[in-house]
């Protein structure tokens, strides 16, 4: 399990990445509602990927450089595709594989 | 602020024997590691665990350059290997900051190989958070380099 294992909450992720963002702003550039895209916030803010803070009348959402899980989950994404592109390279060592891919 | 974060684990079964999963981790790298996942100067053109303890983990890149990942702890082909990751939040070498990933090549049939992954001792990057914090307020150095990294992962995905 894994909160980046969502490619919509990736593409959220994506975006706080460049800075802060009331969650109107992330739901107009993607194809979700936006109580979807509260939903896919309440589970980055769970795991300790994104913080919130009041500012004015609304609420920033931001990634939570403080927590080392930022670092966890990157290289734990990084081990997941590593070991999947391992896999392939051993099938293709068995001679299972038919399409190579590249 | 130093807190001890829980390991990673990963696992994939691959259908050879554990010997072959041994090699191509190793000696293999080359051809499955993420290309764009490097920290040189030019493309990755080699990727070496030097095969015995205290080996070198190092790349060697299209600009004749090197890199350094880490070390080998323990090499014990075809069950273990215990490898070194020293790159810090800066995405360099460092050759203070140690972080250990162990791999597990558990042979379940002759034709059939459990790998566990774990990587640990992620802890050690706590007092890099606050370098990490700074990386975060400069638009292009680390979400860039984390978003050109999802990027990649959406498009393999």
């Amino acid at each position: 399990m894994t909160a980046l294992g969502d490619p919509t909450r990736q593409a959220i992720f994506d975006r706080l990445s460049d800075g802060p963002r009331p969650v109107g702003e992330l739901a107009s550039g993607l194809p979700v509602s936006r109580p979807a895209v509260s939903q896919h916030l309440k589970v980055l803010k769970d795991v300790g990927l994104v913080t919130d803070r009041r500012e004015g009348t609304r609420r920033l959402y931001q990634v939570d450089a403080a927590g080392l899980a930022v670092l966890r989950t990157y290289l734990d994404q990084f081990w997941q595709r590593s070991l999947a592109a391992f896999e392939t390279a051993a099938r293709e060592e068995k001679g299972e594989q038919d399409d190579p891919g590249d | 602020m130093i807190q001890a974060i829980e390991s990673i684990r990963r696992e994939v079964v691959v259908p050879v024997s554990s010997e072959q999963a041994f090699e191509v981790f190793t000696s293999g790298m080359t051809g499955w590691w993420p290309k764009e996942h490097h920290i040189g100067s030019a493309p990755i053109e080699q990727i070496v665990i030097e095969p015995h303890e205290g080996g070198r983990w190092y790349t060697r890149h299209e600009d004749g350059s090197e890199t350094s990942t880490g070390y080998v702890l323990a090499w014990e082909p075809p069950e273990r290997l215990v490898i070194t990751w020293q790159i810090g939040a800066d995405w360099r070498y460092d050759p203070k900051l140690v972080t250990t990933i162990e791999i597990r090549f558990e042979a379940e049939a002759p034709d059939r190989t459990r790998v566990r992954l774990e990587h640990r001792d992620l802890e050690r990057f706590g007092p890099e958070a606050e370098r990490m914090r700074e990386m975060f307020e400069d638009p292009g150095a680390w979400s860039a380099t984390l978003g050109a990294y999802a990027t990649s992962f959406a498009e393999t995905g």
